[in-house]
This record gives structure tokens, C-alpha cells and sequence, in this order.
């Protein structure tokens, strides 16, 4: 059971108001969307919960622990923010092996299995850089949801992706609800968005515009 | 941190800038082998020669002559071919090419958010930091040895004899001359090891410079411009005529053969300590502090 | 009317907007020349028996002399000059980037837009050429407001007297004792440096730039080392000219080396550009 709190979370960059007053409570089990245009504020608002920029004002509490200061970043966390990021020389077995290593150690038969689900069965011998940026952006995937962590942030998932592609990682992303992860969602479709997401928060300019609850009442 | 640096050390060592750096450095160290083995060979005959004519010259000829030695015939031991010479000009640039620009490169992709994510900051700095340092040192080291080992398969390791320090290019004033005229291997090995924590340093220098530069190949050469900018400056500070002028280049001081002043172990001590602290500093506190985009 | 905007936005991006091509020679020479300028004062004081005119020459001679010839003994360490190895080496550091960094990334919508690789390569050898000789020029600019601050006549000549006070030569009978040198002799260095450029950006087609720069590196130092009309950085050491060392190079070859060599990198760096495969969308 992982809770994710954000108090009044303002981040000011350069004079540049990128986040401002956010306060938002999270909970595992259910699905949280982010929703917004270029440039709203939600990249910049994940990377607060992974914990890779600090607030200048606020706070962010992953279990009642402050993070930045009593964690630096959550124990269990897995995450695809803007592009993937892996090392060209390596297949993308050989990635997925290398990140495994440092929390769970995954066998190469699961990993091997992970790249099937993502739809990379016969792609794990072949290294990264000769990867399409669909295949770069199922291994991303892959890599998010390996370790099975309590929280999961995935930044415009689909981009790239086929028809059969978003179908896989919307299924995905629906059995990581099953098994109680928290997901925190980014996705310019809105009708992707709606239909996988319990919560619709609706950001413009940095800060919390709309918060919708599915088959609620807006807030 | 152990797995991290299993990784690390993986990423580094078996990589084809690893290999091509240690190839392009072993050309070099077997040009001043070749050089070497001229020269024995032209010795040799001389000696004979002389020797041909023994009442005369009062010469034997033995092989075993102290004026050509292993110590003054590998490519640390003699400061005159170029294969030395071009080799202790381009080794800032073959320490940091196996891997000094890999954090610019993982910091450039994002793929360090992944792995500090996971490993957490200091450990992912830290041990970043410990195989850049390792892998600048390895890649200057392991020519030299096997240059060495080459070497000691062609000429006798005989003792040197301080009657012919000329031909050794050490000498009483050189940093550790009485090791190399009692203890020649061990005097090897201490510059050698000199030589690996040093370049590790240099190397560790591209590491830090990935926080003000983002292009990859800028960041290799900055070790280089470090050499550079210490040797240029060592022509305006000094006054050619002081006897007690200390090498302060890092293309001669860190050749166990003398090519200019006398070298020093508090200068090659204070500039590997500076070098330290300040890549230390940037990368492990002033880096580790900032943001992670 | 694209190719002149590929010029003109290479000379902004790669001239204009590169501040150290003009600092770091401004710098450079400004060390040498105070240096230079205090050693002129030394000789002034203690040689009292021999011609004391000083100019422009000995100054730039000072810093593009390079180094007598090299005889390889036990007792004769090889020791490379310092002031112009940095000189050359400086310059070659330059001008190795920006082609590279301007083919990747945005640089390859440039490529499109522009309509012809052919376009993109010829503006970059302008380029390239440009950037040199504005390096080589402000260093001579700077050793020319040298002269006009410290009051030394700016023309070319030479003091051999002076030069083996700088240099110490080991074997001054075999110097030309000059008291003027041709003006070529002047441009020689530079058109090697465009020369060599030229041929280290023509291989960073072939390799990673740090290989080519290293390359370029070898061929400093071993020139340095070895005084043979093959060894092309030698035609950028006045010192080893046949005009001032008998046992030197003739420097009006230098002109057809540096012509040659210039020409052939283009012309090889043209053919391999127009097969050239941009995939990598970054440095990385």
C-alpha cells in the first residue's frame, strides 16, 4: 500500500513559474491521469514525485516520508519519462539485464518473457541503437514495469506506438491497477486517458486546473 | 553499490574504446621497441668490432654490457624515439577515451536519471567515479607493460651501474634515482603506479568537465588541455637557469626517464591532490546536488 | 543564393559565435609576445657586440620558429616545442567540433534545407578556412600591437643573434645569419595549418573526431622529431626553412604540400560526404 501526498508543491525555475500550489493525494490501486497541453506542467510535476527536481516551496510525502529530504527517492518506483534512455552499444536484453541488476534481478526468462508482453519477442538480441522508436518505446515500458514497483509513472506511453502497441500497454497498465501499483498517467488522447484513468487531473499554466473522478463529480 | 559497480566496470572494460585506446598506445610503445632494438643491435656490432680488435681496444665483447639494459631500452626507460615522444604527448587523450566521456554521453540521454533512480545519487557518482578513475589508469598502464614485458624478452635486465647515468637519463637529483640504481623493478613498478592514479585522475577530469560541457568529444580532450596548459605554463614561470627548477609538465614528470628538470614527488603529489579534489568536488558534491532533468 | 546562407550561417554559428577561436589566440600570443618582448630587453642588455635591430620578425619567429633539427643521442632528450606545438595544436582543437556537431541533431534539417550535400561541404571548407586563417591572423595582429605598444618597428626582419638567445641552438654555423626574411615565408605556417585542418576535418568522416585530432597530433610531434621534407608540419617551422638553416627544407614546396594536401581533402572529403550516411541523431 503506497500513498503519494503533494502539499502545495511550487516549483519556480528561472523566474518561471512551472508549478504552482499543487496539492494532490494519491493512493495504490487507481489509476491517475495528467492531462494538459505543451508546456502545462505535467512532465515537471512527475519528475517532483520521482524526486529528480526538488520544490521551491511545498512538499511532496511518499508514505508520510518527505521526499528530498527523509527519502531521497521512492523504495519501489518504476518510470518512462519523455524518451527512453538506454545505452546504444547494448541490446536490449543486455539493458534490461543491467537495471535489473541493481534492484530485483529478474531471470532472463522473465525478462525474456517482459519483452514478449511488450511485443519485443524477437528484438532482444539487437542492440539499441538499431531499435525503431516504437520498439525503443516498448522497451521503456518494459523497463517501468519489470520490477513490479508500487508506483508506476509512465509519460506519454503511447507515443510511437502502433494500434496493436497501445492495446498492449493499455492492458498493461490496466494489470498493474490489478496488482495494486499506484499509476500515474500522462497521455494527450483524451479518450485513452478517460477510459484508463480512475482520476483526471487537468493542469494548465503549472497548476491544477480540473480534477475529475470517473463517474464523479468535477472538483 | 557492489552491482553498480559490477556494471560499471563491465561497461568500461569491455568496450571497443578500451581496446582501440590500448591498441593505438601499444603502436606506439613497439615504434620505440623497434627504436630500442636498433640501437642494441648497432651496440652489439660495435662491441664486436671492438672486441675483433681486443689488443688494441682491451674490449671483450659480452652481451651483458650495463650501458644497454631493459630499464634504458623500453619505452619509459629511454626519452629519445619517437614513439616515446608521441606516445607521452597523446596519452591525457587515449586515458579518457575509454570511458571518461560516458557520463556526458548517460547524462546527454537521460539514461542517468534511470540509474540514479535506482542506485541513489552517491552511489551512482561515486561509483562512476571509481571506474572512470580505474579504466584512465588501466589504459596507460597496460601498454606499458606489456611494452616492458616485450622488452624483457629481448634485453637482459642487468642492473644499472651509476658510472653510465647518462645512458639511463637518471640521475642523482631524479625522483627515486637510488631505487633505480639498487631496486630497477621495483622503481618500474612505483611509476607505473604513479603513472595509473595519475591518468586515473586525468580521466576522472573528463568526468567532471561533463558538467559544464555537453559535447562528448570536447570533454575527451580536456585532460589533454589540462597537460597542455601546465606545460605551456611551465615555459613562462621558470628561469631556465635555476638548478633547482622541478619538472612540472605531466608529459615528462610522469616518464620514468628524466627529459628535462628533475622530477619531484611533491609536485606530482599536489597536482594529482588538486586534480582530485576539484573532479572529486564537482562530480560527487557539486553535481550530485544539482537537479537531474 | 542557399549556398551564400550556408556560408553566411556557418560563419555566424562557426566564426562569430565561436568566442574562443578568438580569445584563446589573443591570449596565446599576448603570453609569447610579453615573453618574447623580455627576452629581446635581456639581449639588449647583456649582448652589446652584435646588430641589436629588432622587429615584427623576431616576435613572430619567436612563436612559429618551431625548433632546430633533432639529432636523436642518449644525452639528447626529445623535447617538442612547446610554444608552437600549443600554437598548432590550439588551432587543430578549434576547427575539429563544429562540422561534426553541425551534421547531427538540428545540423541535419540544415543539410535538407539547404538542397545539396555538395553545398554543405564547400561552406564548411570555407568555413574551416576561414576560421584558420582568423586565427593566424589575430595572433599576428596581436604580435603587430605588440610591437606599435613596445615601440619595435613592425617589418620582416630577423635577428639570428637574438633567435639562437630564445631557441639556444646547438649549431648556430649552420644558421644563415638574416637580417630579412621573405614575406612568404610568413604565410607558409598559415597555409599549412588550412592544409591540415582541412585534412583533419575530411577524417572525421572516416573516424571519431578525437582519433583524427590525435592524428593530427602524431603528425605534429613526429614532424618536430624528424626533419624530412615528407613530414608536412615541418614546412610550418621557419627555422628548418633552407632560407635560415643550411641543412634544411626548401619552403617553396611547402606551397605545392600545403596546395595538394588541401585539395585532396577536399576533393576525397567531398566524395565520401556524398555517401555519407547521417544516422545518429546526437553525439552520443
Amino acid at each position: 500500500m503506497v500513498t503519494i501526498e503533494v502539499k502545495n508543491f511550487t516549483k519556480i525555475i528561472r523566474k518561471n513559474t512551472v508549478l504552482e500550489n499543487i496539492s494532490i493525494c494519491m493512493k495504490s490501486g487507481t489509476i491517475y491521469g495528467f492531462q494538459g497541453i505543451n508546456g502545462s506542467g505535467k512532465t515537471m510535476l512527475m519528475r517532483s514525485i520521482i524526486g529528480l527536481i526538488h520544490g521551491t516551496s511545498g512538499s511532496i510525502l511518499i508514505n508520510e516520508k518527505e521526499l528530498g529530504k527523509e527519502i531521497e527517492f521512492p523504495d519501489s518506483i518504476g518510470f518512462l519519462l519523455e524518451n527512453p534512455a538506454f545505452l546504444d552499444g547494448y541490446s536490449g536484453m543486455e539493458n534490461l539485464k543491467m537495471l535489473t541488476r541493481l534492484q530485483g534481478n529478474l531471470s532472463e526468462e522473465n525478462l525474456k518473457k517482459l519483452l514478449e508482453r511488450v511485443g519485443l519477442a524477437g528484438a532482444g538480441k539487437k542492440k539499441y541503437k538499431k531499435y525503431s522508436l516504437g520498439m525503443k518505446q516498448r522497451l521503456g515500458i518494459a523497463a517501468a514495469v519489470m520490477e513490479n514497483p508500487d508506483i508506476l509513472i509512465l509519460d506519454e506511453p503511447m507515443n510511437a506506438l502502433d494500434t496493436e502497441g497501445i492495446e498492449c500497454v493499455k492492458q498493461l497498465i490496466a494489470e498493474q491497477k490489478e496488482r495494486g501499483a499506484l499509476v500515474i498517467l500522462s497521455c494527450h488522447d483524451t479518450d485513452i486517458l478517460i477510459h484508463l484513468s480512475d482520476e483526471i487531473f487537468k493542469l494548465e499554466n503549472g497548476h491544477i486546473k480540473e480534477h475529475i473522478i470517473a463517474g464523479g463529480d468535477d472538483e | 553499490m557492489k552491482e553498480l559497480l559490477k556494471i560499471e566496470f563491465k561497461k568500461s572494460l569491455k568496450n571497443k574504446s578500451f581496446y582501440v585506446s590500448i591498441i593505438i598506445a601499444s603502436v606506439f610503445t613497439i615504434l620505440s621497441l623497434i627504436f630500442c632494438i636498433n640501437n642494441y643491435q648497432n651496440d652489439m656490432r660495435m662491441m664486436r668490432d671492438l672486441s675483433r680488435q681486443s689488443e688494441i681496444t682491451h674490449i671483450t665483447y659480452a652481451p651483458q654490457m650495463q650501458v644497454d639494459t631493459l630499464f634504458n631500452h623500453w619505452v619509459g626507460g629511454e626519452p629519445v624515439s619517437l614513439g616515446t615522444s608521441v606516445y607521452f604527448f597523446i596519452f591525457p587523450i587515449l586515458c579518457a577515451i575509454p570511458y571518461g566521456w560516458s557520463y556526458c554521453v548517460e547524462r546527454k540521454s537521460g539514461y542517468t536519471r534511470t540509474m540514479i533512480v535506482h542506485s541513489g545519487k552517491k552511489v551512482y557518482f561515486l561509483a562512476k567515479y571509481i571506474v572512470t578513475f580505474v579504466s584512465g589508469g588501466l589504459a596507460m598502464v597496460i601498454p606499458l607493460v606489456l611494452n616492458i614485458m616485450m622488452a624483457a624478452a629481448l634485453f637482459p635486465a642487468i642492473k644499472p651501474d651509476v658510472t653510465y647515468g647518462v645512458h639511463y637519463a637518471v640521475f642523482k637529483n631524479s625522483l627515486m634515482s637510488e631505487l633505480f640504481y639498487t631496486r630497477p623493478f621495483l622503481y618500474v613498478f612505483l611509476y607505473l603506479c604513479i603513472d595509473f592514479v595519475f591518468c586515473g585522475l586525468l580521466a576522472c577530469c573528463s568526468m567532471a568537465a561533463a558538467s559544464f560541457v555537453r559535447q562528448k568529444y570536447i570533454v575527451t580532450l580536456v585532460p589533454f588541455m589540462i597537460c597542455l596548459a601546465l606545460h605551456f605554463s611551465m615555459k613562462f614561470t621558470y628561469d631556465f637557469n635555476n638548478y633547482y627548477n622541478k619538472e612540472f609538465s605531466p608529459f615528462y614528470y610522469l616518464r620514468p626517464s628524466s627529459v628535462s628538470y628533475p622530477t619531484s614527488f611533491f609536485i606530482i603529489g599536489m597536482t594529482a591532490m588538486v586534480l582530485f579534489v576539484i573532479t572529486f568536488t564537482v562530480t560527487n558534491v557539486w553535481e550530485k546536488r544539482h537537479e537531474i532533468y | 543564393m542557399k549556398f551564400i546562407k550556408n556560408i553566411l550561417s556557418d560563419m555566424h554559428h562557426g566564426i562569430v559565435k565561436h568566442y574562443m577561436l578568438f580569445i584563446c589566440p589573443v591570449v596565446l600570443a599576448t603570453i609569447v609576445s610579453a615573453d618574447c618582448v623580455k627576452k629581446i630587453n635581456v639581449f639588449l642588455k647583456f649582448e652589446k657586440n652584435v646588430p641589436a635591430e629588432n622587429s615584427f620578425g623576431d616576435i613572430w619567429f619567436c612563436i612559429y620558429g618551431g625548433m632546430e633539427k633533432y639529432i636523436p643521442t642518449q644525452d639528447n632528450p626529445f623535447k617538442f616545442p612547446v610554444i608552437w606545438t600549443t600554437l598548432f595544436v590550439i588551432c587543430a582543437l578549434l576547427v575539429l567540433i563544429y562540422p561534426t556537431k553541425d551534421m547531427l541533431g538540428m545540423g541535419s534539417h540544415v543539410i535538407v534545407a539547404g538542397g545539396s550535400r555538395a553545398k554543405w561541404w564547400f561552406s564548411k571548407v570555407i568555413w574551416n578556412i576561414s576560421a584558420t586563417v582568423i586565427y593566424h591572423g589575430m595572433v599576428s595582429i596581436n604580435i603587430m600591437i605588440t610591437c606599435l605598444v613596445v615601440g619595435i618597428r613592425i617589418r620582416p626582419g630577423l635577428n639570428m643573434n637574438l633567435q639562437n638567445s630564445i631557441y639556444e641552438l646547438d649549431n648556430l654555423n649552420e644558421f644563415y645569419m638574416k637580417s630579412t626574411i621573405p614575406a612568404a615565408i610568413f604565410i607558409l605556417p598559415v597555409l599549412i595549418s588550412v592544409a591540415m585542418n582541412l585534412f583533419q576535418m575530411t577524417l572525421t568522416f572516416f573516424m571519431n573526431p578525437n582519433y583524427s585530432f590525435m592524428i593530427s597530433c602524431f603528425l605534429m610531434i613526429a614532424a618536430a622529431y624528424m626533419l624530412n621534407p615528407v613530414m608536412i608540419y615541418n614546412y610550418a617551422m621557419p627555422l628548418r626553412y633552407t632560407e635560415i638553416y643550411s641543412l634544411g627544407i626548401k619552403y617553396q614546396y611547402g606551397f605545392v604540400a600545403a596546395l595538394a594536401i588541401g585539395v585532396l581533402s577536399v576533393v576525397i572529403g567531398y566524395l565520401r560526404f556524398l555517401k555519407y550516411d547521417i544516422i545518429k541523431k546526437e553525439d552520443n
